[in-house]
């Protein structure tokens, strides 16, 4: 019991360290890289002058560290900034756009564990057979596709041929919650169908390297039925690397969503995070960068967390 | 002399539009104040919506909708009266005096007061944002007249009283948007949609359709299928590639131009486009017509200076034959020059614009025949305007330059020596003093005259290689009518109907 809880301090402490330095990096790398947010405001109509006024009014001729001191310590009171170019808060700016990310996140990541659970158990039941190959043949292309060509894809034939959703129809869901999911699931397809392919490939031969181990063969010399062995103990063994890795893939889809957000044209934090980068918009591109790693180190430990549950093993005494 | 020319152009021009709305009155009539349409845009008004601070071309051609002067162009380029009802401008040029339209409501109810008209002047002087305005001499108000003195006389004045009136008790315009045109802002979702609904206390003529939803459209690349899948009616600057694919479809391509000049900006101060020989050899190398026929299946106009065509007051066509392809004189320019065998250089291309990516690649060939290599450097936006706009870091690049008002001088100041926005570095001393006498002259036909010299200079010393005004297209659901191109870059919602 203590060494557990040493354990979730350790990686909480983990935790917070690296939200300091990711923070770090993202203020240093708007430093480095070219391009000036004054300069992007004043255009064609920028002359030095006027750009050394704007960046004084915005507080940017102020040495780098003490900058970064000012804006760690307005996150710590739960200030994010002001947006250069909306001129509203950033936190009610990411605030409207977060339910669209996470309901598409969520949206896939249902469809991931719906399709690729059960498939990935059925293909391991049935290896070398034609059902296994086939799928194992169709896993590899689909895994290959990147998700905005599939994005393309989709919009083409469901949008365009068969007319099943409005291509650009993007519904907010202030308007209706309905049509807004409705919208969403032809994207959260084409972000969830690469993922179904690794997960069941991964699944089935997680499940065919511990069927044969020792364990596996006292269960059934203890009379067991090949089901109950798959399910009482093999799964519960090979789920551990599927449940790592389904925690990187809903990371991934959140970052994955970005490209797809661009192809179906919704609005969400993926355009949001892109706009504001190319017109060096800080506080709202650092909030959303620092608000991913975040979910992704959240996410991570939430992992470590289910993995010490399966498994009590893992990070253990020593 | 100059006010009189002025009523005689706006008489001319309510006669006509007088004649044409009563061409269309029949079919317009049927259409009352409802209705809505959906336009894409290809970015969000990200300069935020402060009038007076905002620069983006695509914030603005928006603003128009919602923002008035005291003066407002029309779509032939005349400059009418809107919050003035009237003004008149004394022969020395010096004392503009603008009466102000009476039951001129903001969108907010209140009345436009002459004191509304006198802050918003104020505060573009206080905060530079209108260069022209550091004339003014002074302002001064009366009940309903507003009296403005010039430091020296300039007939280009009267066009940066364009500039938008909006009340002074609005503390942040950035976020409150209250002005007095035809449209009223409603609410804007970031990246994602601005609705703009007709203002019915407007005083002028009421725009026919009820709501307009501006959609953000980030993905050129799904412009057509948003406006087949019916999830955009109007869209405009479509590339002829798209334009082809719309063929056959409910939409109206229609044809204008985009009011730029677009050329290959030379940096007049670095080696070897110091020397006037080397820019003219440029100029021999490249055919125009080449240009147009890859980029946009041979539209636009040809250009030979830094005038665009809808211009027609300065646009000088012959200057177009001023280099006409020539490899042979190119070459022997260059040998000239002392470089008989060639040189190298970088043209520095913003690679969002594709028409300027496409025109960069073909210059590239045409400078292959004369044995000058160019090398193409793609750049972010933000880039080009750090580095090459403001820095003047850079050899050569491609890019449009547009006029904010239609003045010639918005499009000529940039080429007096020692200006800062003279980002090509351009200098001469025939050029500084032709300007010179264009600015301080009061009369019109002198003026214009000075300016076409300036555009014969900067065509005959090469200040740049010039090739074209763009053309644009709008893709317009049929189900619509009315859309109106201007000589500037702004969008009219307010001439659109329902058919």
């Amino acid at each position: 019991m203590k060494s557990n809880l040493i354990y979730f301090a350790k990686k909480l402490l983990v935790m917070i360290v690296t939200l300091i330095a990711v923070s770090f990096l993202v203020f240093l790398a708007f430093e480095i890289i070219p391009g000036d947010v004054a300069v992007s405001q004043l255009g064609t109509e920028a002359t030095p002058e006027r750009v050394a006024a704007l960046r004084h009014e915005l507080g940017l001729d102020r040495p780098f560290l003490v900058r970064y001191g000012d804006w760690i310590l307005s996150y710590i009171k739960g200030d994010f900034g002001t947006s250069y170019s909306y001129h509203i808060p950033v936190s009610s700016m990411i605030a409207q756009k977060i339910p669209i990310t996470l309901a598409m996140s969520l949206i896939a990541f249902v469809i991931t564990i719906a399709i690729s659970l059960p498939l990935g158990v059925e293909m391991a039941k049935r290896v070398g057979s034609k059902v296994d190959k086939c799928v194992y043949t169709a896993n590899q292309v689909v895994m290959s596709v990147p998700e905005f060509f599939l994005g393309i894809i989709i919009t083409y034939v469901f949008g365009l041929v068969l007319h099943w959703f409005k291509p650009g129809g993007y519904v907010s869901y202030n308007v209706s919650f309905g049509r807004f999911i409705g919208y969403l699931i032809f994207p959260s397809i084409a972000i969830a169908f690469p993922k179904i392919a690794m997960t069941v490939k991964l699944l089935r031969s997680s499940i065919i390297t511990e069927s044969k181990k020792d364990y596996v063969r006292t269960a059934y010399s203890r009379g067991n039925s090949t089901t109950q062995v798959l399910y009482k103990h093999v799964l519960r063994n090979a789920m551990i690397p599927v449940v790592t890795f389904l925690g990187m893939v809903f990371t991934n889809m959140i970052a994955g969503s970005i490209v797809v957000e661009q192809v179906f044209n919704i609005p969400g934090l993926g355009r949001i995070l892109l706009t504001s980068i190319s017109n060096r918009d800080y506080p709202v591109t650092q909030a959303i960068i620092l608000l991913i790693a975040a979910l992704v180190i959240v996410v991570n430990f939430i992992v470590d967390i289910i993995y010490h549950i399966l498994d009590p093993r893992v990070g253990g005494d020593k | 002399m100059r006010s009189k020319r002025l009523i005689l152009g706006l008489v001319l021009v309510l006669m006509t539009s007088a004649i044409a709305l009563g061409g269309c009155q029949g079919d317009k009539a049927s259409a009352s104040l409802d209705g809505q349409i959906t336009i894409g845009i290809p970015q969000d008004l990200e300069d935020g919506l402060d009038p007076h601070v905002v620069n983006a071309a695509g914030t603005r051609e928006i603003l128009f909708n919602v923002y008035e002067g005291l003066v407002k162009y029309d779509s032939q380029g005349n400059l009418n009266d809107a919050i003035a009802e009237s003004h008149v401008i004394s022969d020395d040029g010096l004392t503009y005096t603008f009466k102000i339209r009476e039951g001129v409501k903001f969108h907010d109810g209140s009345d436009l007061k002459t004191s509304d008209v006198v802050y918003s002047i104020n505060r573009c002087i206080d905060g530079g944002y209108v260069p022209g305005f550091a004339n003014i001499d002074s302002v001064s108000a009366t009940d309903n007249e507003v009296v403005i003195t010039l430091k020296e006389a300039n007939v280009d004045f009267l066009a940066d009283m364009t500039t938008a009136i909006i009340p002074e008790n609005n503390t942040d315009p950035n976020t409150k948007v209250i002005g007095t045109g035809p449209y009223k802002f409603v609410n804007r979702v970031p990246q994602e949609s601005i609705t703009l609904e007709a203002f019915d206390q407007y005083y002028g003529e009421m725009p026919h359709i009820k709501t307009v939803n501006l959609k953000i459209c980030a993905n050129p690349d799904a412009i057509v299928m948003e406006l087949k899948g019916g999830s955009i009616d109007m869209i405009a600057r479509v590339t002829s590639t798209q334009a082809a694919e719309l063929e056959g479809s409910d939409f109206d391509v229609l044809e204008g131009t985009m009011n730029l000049v677009q050329a290959l900006y030379l940096n007049n101060n670095v080696e070897p486009f110091n020397d006037v020989r080397v820019r003219q050899a440029l100029c021999y190398a490249v055919d125009p017509q080449e240009i147009m026929d890859f980029v946009s299946d041979g539209k636009g106009t040809e250009i030979g200076s830094s005038m665009f065509p809808s211009f027609g007051k300065y646009y000088d066509a012959s200057l177009n034959d001023t280099y006409n392809q020539d490899i042979e004189k190119a070459k022997a320019l260059l040998a000239e020059a002392g470089y008989p065998d060639g040189f190298e250089f970088s043209i520095t291309v913003p690679s969002n614009y594709t028409q300027h990516v496409d025109t960069a690649q073909v210059l590239k060939e045409q400078f292959k025949k004369i044995g000058v290599t160019a090398n193409i450097e793609l750049v972010e936006w933000d880039s080009w305007l750090n580095d090459v706009y403001i820095g003047r870091q850079f050899e050569s690049t491609v890019i449009g330059v547009d006029a904010s008002t239609l003045t010639a001088s918005k499009l000529l100041d940039r080429f007096v020596t020692g200006r800062d926005n003279n980002f090509v570095n351009f200098s001469s001393a025939a050029y500084d003093e032709a300007y010179n006498n264009a600015s301080i002259t009061t009369d019109d036909a002198q003026q214009t005259a000075y300016y076409k010299e300036c555009l014969t200079i900067l065509s005959n010393e090469a200040a740049n290689v010039y090739i074209q005004d763009l053309p644009d297209f709008v893709a317009i659901n049929n189900k619509f009518g009315g859309y109106e191109f201007y000589p500037l870059y702004v969008q009219d919602y307010s001439k659109l109907y329902i058919k």
